[in-house]
């Protein structure tokens, strides 16, 4: 079996980084491989904003994002730095940046590039980007 | 444990776009990591290690002063892709210091010896 680490940093408006991304995830879990983690980095973080209103005729990609982590026991995580300078942020961030009220849809984990690194570190799982 | 191989592409020009700057901070926290990270500029990427950069031409915060960071963080060269210099009629002494000028086949190579490698 083989375990996968995936790093999305296309926007989920401007490219198909995110259809993409679901796609493989789908198909790694079919062929019964496993999904370490979901890593959204630049314009991706985007997608954990929680005041997206995307038409709802469209494809709802958080909602599938969320589906998939639930179903199949993945993190869905974002890089703090990246995030806070694209107006996604949690409560904690908010309050120490002096804004009123977060941002981030609460499926999404906030967190630093090193658990990025950390996941490369770990040898077991390969990476694959979508951009 | 094993070490893991990490080669970091940059091919972003360094004005207009963040994908440099967050490239970089990715290779940063990998190295941090005690992973061995392979720093690569490529195409427009080249562009990040002219020393006549100057923010008073940008008006903004030069990202690159984080490349005078990169021996802090034991990465001690850069590679700079011979073919993209030369596409833009640059040579190395108008860069940065500790760069190595590589072969396109060269940089394949490494990434071929890498264990992951991230494009920005």
């Amino acid at each position: 079996m083989a375990k996968f680490t995936l790093l999305v940093t296309g926007s989920h408006s401007q490219s198909q980084a995110h259809h993409s991304a679901i796609r493989f995830i789908r198909a790694v879990i079919e062929s019964g491989n496993e999904i370490s983690s979901v890593f959204f980095y630049q314009e991706a973080v985007t997608i954990a904003n929680r005041y997206l209103c995307i038409p709802q005729d469209e494809t709802q990609l958080t909602d599938q994002w969320v589906k998939l982590a639930e179903a199949h026991n993945f993190e869905l995580q974002v890089c703090v730095a990246a995030s806070n300078r694209r107006g996604v942020i949690n409560e904690e961030e908010a309050k120490m940046n002096g804004k009123v009220g977060d941002s981030i849809d609460s499926a999404f984990a906030v967190l630093g590039l090193g658990q990025l690194a950390a996941a490369m570190s770990n040898s077991s799982s390969r990476l694959i980007h979508f951009k | 444990m094993e070490t893991t191989n990490t080669t970091i592409i940059i091919a972003s020009p360094p004005f207009g776009k963040i994908n440099g700057k967050e490239g970089v901070d990715l290779a940063l926290v990998c190295a941090a990591f005690e992973q061995n990270v392979q720093l690569v500029f490529v195409d427009e990427g080249v562009f990040h290690l002219l020393t006549t950069q100057e923010e008073a031409f940008f008006d903004d915060k030069f990202h690159d002063a984080q490349l005078k960071a990169l021996e802090f963080y034991d990465i001690e060269r850069v590679h700079v892709e011979k073919e993209s210099l030369a596409q833009f009629g640059l040579t190395q002494q108008q860069l940065i210091d500790n760069t190595s000028i590589n072969t396109r086949a060269e940089i394949h190579k490494m990434v071929l010896q890498s264990t992951h490698t991230v494009r920005f």
